[in-house]
């Protein structure tokens, strides 16, 4: 067998050695602070199929999450770090959410017109580091993560100052009017089309990546830059793209986050969407498909960990803290293995005079 | 006497591929013993068997008379076995006394003994005559002095035995004769050598002993006196035509011009044209980084320096000199990835110098540099991947239909014997051979259509459908077996007898002198001489220009 193909088996055995472990401990954990341990457990791991509120709210919990970890991999995969999925979530609910509240449409037609301006606003930012990347050579990690937190701070302050209903308890608009949300599809859960938006997105991203020249240019530009602009590929604009893609399903997630689950802007209503769709991409190996099932894995612990606090005596702290850690030793391994990747890619191609591309024959394109 | 090392009927498969069948070997202390064959024939499996990294099947070893079956590399490196691989393992950002200590670090105290480690390795490298500066970091070093570093390592670890996996395969002529001279004064040091190669001319000079496989099997074991070359050769490969021929009627107009290149070194991108040597490497916009790669340090050093020469329709120019006389910068503005800092190419009259490398192509300008690692290829990406980079481009919608690419893949994997275990592996799964193959088939069978499912037995023996108007192979053979070599070798004539202009950059002046209707030498960035190719002139001749006049800074 290959090295790599090596790789890829130590790869796949340390995934399930990690998840062993990781609901091992979590087990433990129950275990140790619950005096009825076998109830616990039950409503921990069998929750989330026990009833239709449960599965429907386990299926909502993944659906932004397949959108926001699409956004990931279409960045990842062109060699584009966006760490500023968070700040695009924002950008995206916050544009979206405006349109919502204020264009005075009472129709549901205007919802995906909503959903359209959140991906334009949550693109521009991250197109914006793209083209900050391909223009000045600034880190789009950076630029990226710096521009997102940025935003989050100016979302806040549009909350509080411009669109805040007095009347609430909390920083929080007025509520979006019926006809432009989300229908719940399964009572009392929060399922709504969402996920089925999700799942076809992930499809379309899929085609896109492996069925199209785009995406093939793309995958190329991540893999060795050099080689795709030897090919004859414009690696700036598809940099900028893959960014402005990205940036586009982070915002398009927060407006159906908006419209289906919240129904108002709500000061910090993304929940770590943008944070969380980086790490499901990651523990999906960047594969559109795989974000499917990282993500209900963590839609599962969500839910395992509130039905546990519902109807055991586990705390609703001690459940959250199982969940994070079981999530977040998954991250981990993931991001290990990515690292570790991009790591021999880097040691395979020598530096030396590697990517720098003429500025005259590209920019003018 | 027998033996250091005796090997005796050694087995391996992989699967059911048979990489050795009852191989036999033996190599005795100060002795340098080659073993040959074609890509595949299993000479590497043989080397990574007896340094204890891939275990054998069948058969048995000894070393120094004892049995000997290491189950790690660790292991072999304990019973004093040490491998020389082609492409070292080195750690960029450290020294080389630290690279050649790793693991083996002397200490004092709790901290690492930095000057006693320099002190050991400077002893090495003055025992057996490596020339290398223990301080020096890796990230600065040649290939070759890169591979001098991997030997001193083999050599601190207190190694007996040698092997060195095609220690030549990436470097240049002055580099590659330096390894040869240090190979053989281990062997006058007492160590046994085994020596994986495939430039038989080296392994005639180097080897004492020559074992030969062909498909897994030993064709010929013995002392290298009893054979000459082209016997070899006859051995690995069975009878062939030698494809000789000389030029094809007279070149007609002139295809590929170059006037007055000026690159600086690791510039590239410098905006002031015309700009003089000492260009400040700050001058123009920073340099654009895509993936983690470091930009390259430019050194302001003028890499070219007014390179001017033309190539005719059914001409093949060669092009050689010692590594880093500007050959690469060519072989980089000729693909439209270095901006020149002054000049003009012009392709069949028209000038392409500000042209993308997607225009080019077009234009019927193929370029493939030397350095494919770095270019030409993504060793992590699939063999489908890297393969379809020109095919791409074929399909009107802009889809990739995966049926249809990997029937077109496939032929030209038939055509160029590229083997490889299948399109979904990574790249870097295929041997060093089977990528050279792939890269060059890929990019000369571009405009071929494949993806139209045309034939190539049609077009292989007459002019390829589409063919380029201008090709630019940059050492197009570094690394393929015989065969390979014999088929690409007919290929370049075969695209010069159909009229296509072809500039051949090569470290090898065997084969620049064997294919080249006229050679360019290159000095100094400078073009030093034009003579005439194909046996009207001597490699001694071509050397002493290569040298060049001591050069002036300018």
């Amino acid at each position: 067998m290959s090295p790599t193909a090596l790789n890829r088996v130590a790869d796949a055995m340390g995934l399930v050695a990690t998840l062993v472990v990781s609901l091992g401990v979590g087990t433990l954990l129950v275990v140790a602070t619950s005096a009825e341990p076998g109830a616990a457990l039950r409503a921990f791991f069998a929750g989330p199929f026990t009833n239709a509120f449960f599965f429907g709210n386990m299926l909502q919990a993944a659906a932004p999450l397949i959108i926001t970890g699409l956004g990931a991999v279409l960045a990842f995969r062109a060699g584009a770090v966006n760490l500023g999925v968070e700040g695009q979530v924002y950008a995206g609910g916050l544009a979206g959410g405006a349109a919502l509240l204020l264009a005075g449409v009472h129709s549901g037609w205007f919802l995906p017109v909503a959903v359209l301006v959140g991906a334009l606003a949550g693109g521009a930012l991250a197109a914006l580091a793209g083209w900050l990347r391909v223009r000045f050579g600034a880190s789009e990690a950076i630029t990226s993560f710096l521009i997102g937190a940025t935003v989050i701070q100016l979302f806040d302050l549009a909350l509080r100052r411009y669109l805040v209903d007095p009347a609430a308890a909390f920083p929080a608009t007025r509520a979006i009017e019926p006809a432009l949300r989300l229908a719940r599809l399964a009572p009392p859960s929060n399922l709504n089309l969402g996920f089925f938006v999700g799942v076809a997105l992930a499809a379309l991203v899929f085609l896109l990546l492996f069925r199209t020249r785009f995406g093939y240019g793309l995958r190329l530009t991540g893999s060795n830059p050099s080689f795709a602009r030897y090919s004859g590929l414009r690696t700036r604009r598809l940099v900028v793209w893959a960014m402005l893609l990205s940036g586009a399903f982070a915002g398009a997630a927060a407006v159906l986050e908006v419209a289906g689950v919240h129904g108002r802007l709500i000061t910090g209503f993304s929940n770590d969407l943008g944070w969380n769709g980086i790490t499901v991409a990651l523990i999906a190996r960047l594969h559109p498909l795989g974000v499917i099932p990282a993500a209900l894995l963590y839609g599962y612990l969500q839910v395992g960990a509130s039905s546990a606090s519902l109807l055991s005596d586990v705390s609703p702290r001690v459940a959250t803290v199982v969940q994070s850690m079981i999530f977040y030793l998954i991250t981990a391994q993931a991001l290990y293995v990515w690292l570790r990747r991009r790591l021999v890619a880097r040691a395979g191609t020598p530096p030396a005079r590697s990517a720098v591309p003429t500025s005259g024959t590209e920019s003018g394109a | 006497m027998s033996g250091y090392l005796e090997c005796h009927k050694l087995s391996k498969a992989y699967g059911s591929t048979r990489a050795l069948s009852d191989v036999d070997l033996s190599v005795g202390r100060g002795r340098v013993h080659a073993v040959v064959g074609e890509n595949g024939a299993g000479k590497s499996t043989l080397g990574k068997v007896i340094a204890g990294l891939v275990p054998f099947d069948g058969g048995s070893m000894t070393l120094a008379g004892r049995p000997y079956r290491p189950a790690s590399p660790r292991q072999a490196v304990a019973a004093g076995v040490g491998m020389v691989h082609q492409q070292p393992m080195l750690f960029p950002s450290l020294s080389v006394a630290e690279n050649v200590v790793l693991g083996r670090e002397p200490v004092r105290g709790l901290g690492f003994d930095r000057s006693r480690a320099t002190a050991e390795v400077e002893a090495v490298a003055a025992r057996y005559g490596v020339r290398i500066d223990p301080r020096a970091k890796v990230a600065d070093l040649s290939p070759g002095e890169r591979q001098r570093v991997a030997i001193l390592q083999v050599l601190h670890s207190g190694a007996r035995l040698l092997i060195f996996d095609e220690p030549t395969a990436a470097l240049a002529p002055q580099e590659a004769s330096e390894v040869l001279h240090v190979v053989r004064r281990l062997a006058a040091e007492g160590h046994a050598v085994v020596l994986v190669a495939h430039k038989l001319d080296e392994v005639m000079a180097a080897a004492d002993e020559i074992t030969a496989l062909r498909d897994g099997r030993n064709v010929f074991s013995g002392p290298a006196s009893t054979l000459t070359e082209p016997e070899l050769v006859k051995l690995l490969v069975g009878d062939g035509p030698t494809g000789d021929g000389q030029a094809f009627g007279s070149p007609g107009p002139v295809m590929l011009e170059v006037a007055g290149l000026h690159a600086s070194n690791g510039s590239g991108r410098a905006v002031a044209p015309a700009a003089g040597s000492n260009a400040a490497p700050s001058v123009g916009r920073p340099a654009f980084r895509l993936g983690w790669r470091r930009a390259p340090r430019p050194t302001g050093r003028p890499a070219m320096r007014g390179v001017s020469f033309a190539v005719r329709a059914g001409e093949i120019l060669g092009v050689v000199g010692v590594e880093g006389s500007g050959q690469e910068e060519l072989e980089l503005v000729l693909a439209g990835l270095v901006r020149p800092d002054a000049g003009t190419v012009r392709l069949a009259g028209e000038d392409v110098t500000m042209a993308d490398p997607r225009e080019r192509r077009l234009r019927g300008l193929v370029v493939v540099p030397s350095d494919r690692r770095a270019w030409a290829c993504a060793p992590e990406a699939s063999v489908f991947d890297n393969s379809v980079s020109q095919l791409q481009y074929e399909d009107p919608l802009g889809l990739m239909r995966p049926a249809a690419l990997a029937g077109a893949v496939k032929r030209m994997f038939t055509e160029f014997d590229v083997r490889s275990p299948g399109l979904a592996v990574p790249l870097a799964a295929l041997s060093g051979g089977n990528i050279q193959k792939l890269v060059l088939g890929r990019e000369l069978t571009a405009g071929w259509r494949l993806a139209r499912g045309e034939a190539i037995g049609d077009v292989a023996g007459a002019v390829p459908g589409g063919a380029p108007v201008a090709i630019v192979l940059g050492s197009p053979t570094r690394g393929i077996d015989v065969r390979g070599m014999r088929y690409l070798h007919a290929l370049i004539r075969r695209h010069r007898d159909a009229g296509c202009a072809v500039l051949l950059v090569s470290t090898d002046l065997d084969e620049a002198l064997a294919l080249s209707d006229r050679i360019v030498v290159l000095a100094g960035g400078a073009v030093a001489a034009t003579l005439p190719g194909a046996g009207a002139t001597t490699k001694e001749e071509l050397g002493r220009y290569m040298l060049g006049p001591v050069s002036t800074p300018s």
